[in-house]
């Protein structure tokens, strides 16, 4: 169904990376040489996890003469923005810099995209937000990177894949959370990865259907990593969001791990309450793609009561990626009460920046207007 | 009997065999022909899917000029993708040792 009030806060969209030649002026005379005389400069850093040509990386009414999904802003303003009735929207640049093995490159060209969004993106479109894009396997080099762009209060999210080389709740990634947290940023988790290790645990798949389903197994590891290291204990502020992960996974995964907790949770005595309770207070997971059958709204409602939260989800588009026709982002059978929630108040309450830069003024007065 | 070497009169020229060039496609259409439909729209669609998380290209980008010689590159497509440039450029490399200006251009 379509959206059935204006003011909603997209949570998840993707503008087209930018060429590497675009980034030229971002970086320094050290890396722009390097890119250069390196063929850098030629590379698509395009991700094994979104094929462009592929049906799912975009869909066809939303693909632009330049070939690109989102490939401008215009087509964005009028394919993402225009027609949801959308107030806020967060950008995730997947550009495949945070792939590079070599950990300086992939900080600096990371940074470049960071730069080039805040210039070319959100300067120029005020209902944009953007997640800043770092390499997660150098937390420090991360750090440093969201300290960079801490001061400008329209990064409101720190970017990271599902898959990296790590568990993302072992240590190594603290000073990373600690960063954000200080500076009211969330973090998003967003399907896909480097694919430094195979995407399953037995190695590595042969098809794409395989990569894509398989991920959702990737941010329950990811979950479990999170909780049992005590990450939301140390961080108590901090949110994380799964960005495109699919939602009717987490019953039982709530129920397996809450379950087995009891059992054994002399071995995680930080675990103060039940992993269920922890995640619905901390966890957020985007809407679209949303991975339950459509046509039967009662299976829906019934995995969103077994959820037990209705401040869960977080209302997205996924543009430029296929998941709805027309304009029908709302899955049929959302109870009425969940659909205001996702779309404005669960976003609000999820992101701090958000939420201290009101930018709600307005929103929840105008949320009862009818999109045209 | 064996002709001792320094007593041979015939004019002699080193042959050289070249153990390990490399070819390469100059585009990745360049395959259809020898592909079968269901695979060239897979290729098309999905890509390679290598084994590392960037699609089209190294995740280690080597040095200068993507690790090539950059007389070895033809106006269109990747080096080794032009036959003759290729064997024109390993030629005058044996033959010379060096590639003259006019070549790499």
């Amino acid at each position: 169904m379509k959206v059935p009030f204006a003011g909603a806060i997209d949570c998840d969209l993707h503008p087209a990376p930018p060429p590497v030649r675009a980034l030229l002026p971002y970086l320094d005379d050290y890396w722009r040489e390097q890119i250069v005389s390196r063929h850098i400069d030629s590379m698509p850093f395009q991700l094994t996890s979104y094929p462009p040509k592929a049906p799912l990386s975009a869909r066809a009414d939303w693909r632009t003469d330049n070939g690109l999904p989102a490939g401008d802003l215009d087509a964005l303003r009028r394919h993402a923005l225009d027609p949801f009735g959308t107030r806020i929207a967060i950008c995730n640049t997947l550009h495949g810099a945070f792939a590079l093995q070599n950990d300086d490159m992939a900080a600096a060209l990371c940074s470049a995209v960071n730069a080039w969004v805040a210039a070319e993106l959100l300067d120029r479109e005020p209902r944009l937000r953007a997640s800043i894009l770092v390499a997660a396997r150098s937390p420090q080099l991360a750090a440093a990177e969201i300290e960079r762009r801490a001061a400008d209060r329209r990064f409101v999210q720190v970017l990271l894949p599902a898959m990296g080389e790590m568990l993302l709740g072992r240590r190594v990634f603290w000073p990373l959370y600690a960063a954000a947290e200080k500076h009211g940023l969330t973090i998003g988790i967003h399907a896909g990865g480097t694919l430094h290790h195979a995407p399953t645990g037995s190695g590595w798949p042969a098809y794409h259907v395989e990569d894509y389903v398989a991920v959702s197994g990737a941010f329950e590891s990811q979950l479990l990593s999170l909780i049992t290291e005590g990450v939301f204990q140390k961080f108590p502020d901090l949110k994380f969001v799964l960005i495109e992960s699919g939602f009717t996974w987490l019953p039982t995964l709530m129920w397996r791990t809450s379950k087995t907790w009891r059992g054994v949770r002399p071995e995680v005595p930080w675990i103060d309450r039940p992993p269920a309770e922890i995640i619905r207070d901390q966890v957020r997971c985007t809407l679209q793609p949303v991975d339950a059958p459509s046509g039967s709204p009662d299976r829906l409602a019934r995995t969103l009561d077994h959820i037990g939260s209705d401040r869960m989800l977080l209302f997205s588009t996924d543009y430029p990626h296929w998941h709805f026709d027309g304009g029908d982002v709302l899955p049929d059978g959302l109870p009425e009460g969940i659909i205001r929630r996702l779309m404005i108040d669960n976003p609000l309450d999820t992101y701090p920046r958000l939420r201290a830069d009101g930018a709600d003024c307005g929103t929840r007065a105008r949320r009862e207007e009818t999109v045209a | 009997m064996n002709v001792r070497v320094h007593e041979a009169k015939a004019a002699q020229a080193l042959a050289v065999i070249d153990c390990d060039i490399h070819p390469a496609q100059r585009t990745p259409s360049d395959l259809h022909p020898y592909l079968p439909a269901r695979w060239r729209e897979h290729m098309t669609t999905f890509g390679a899917h290598l084994r590392h998380g960037l699609s089209a290209q190294l995740p280690f980008p080597r040095m200068v000029a993507s690790g090539m010689r950059v007389d070895a590159f033809p106006d269109e497509g990747p080096p080794g993708s032009d036959l003759d440039l290729a064997l024109g450029v390993a030629r005058r490399l044996f033959e010379t040792g060096r590639v003259p200006a006019e070549a790499a251009a």
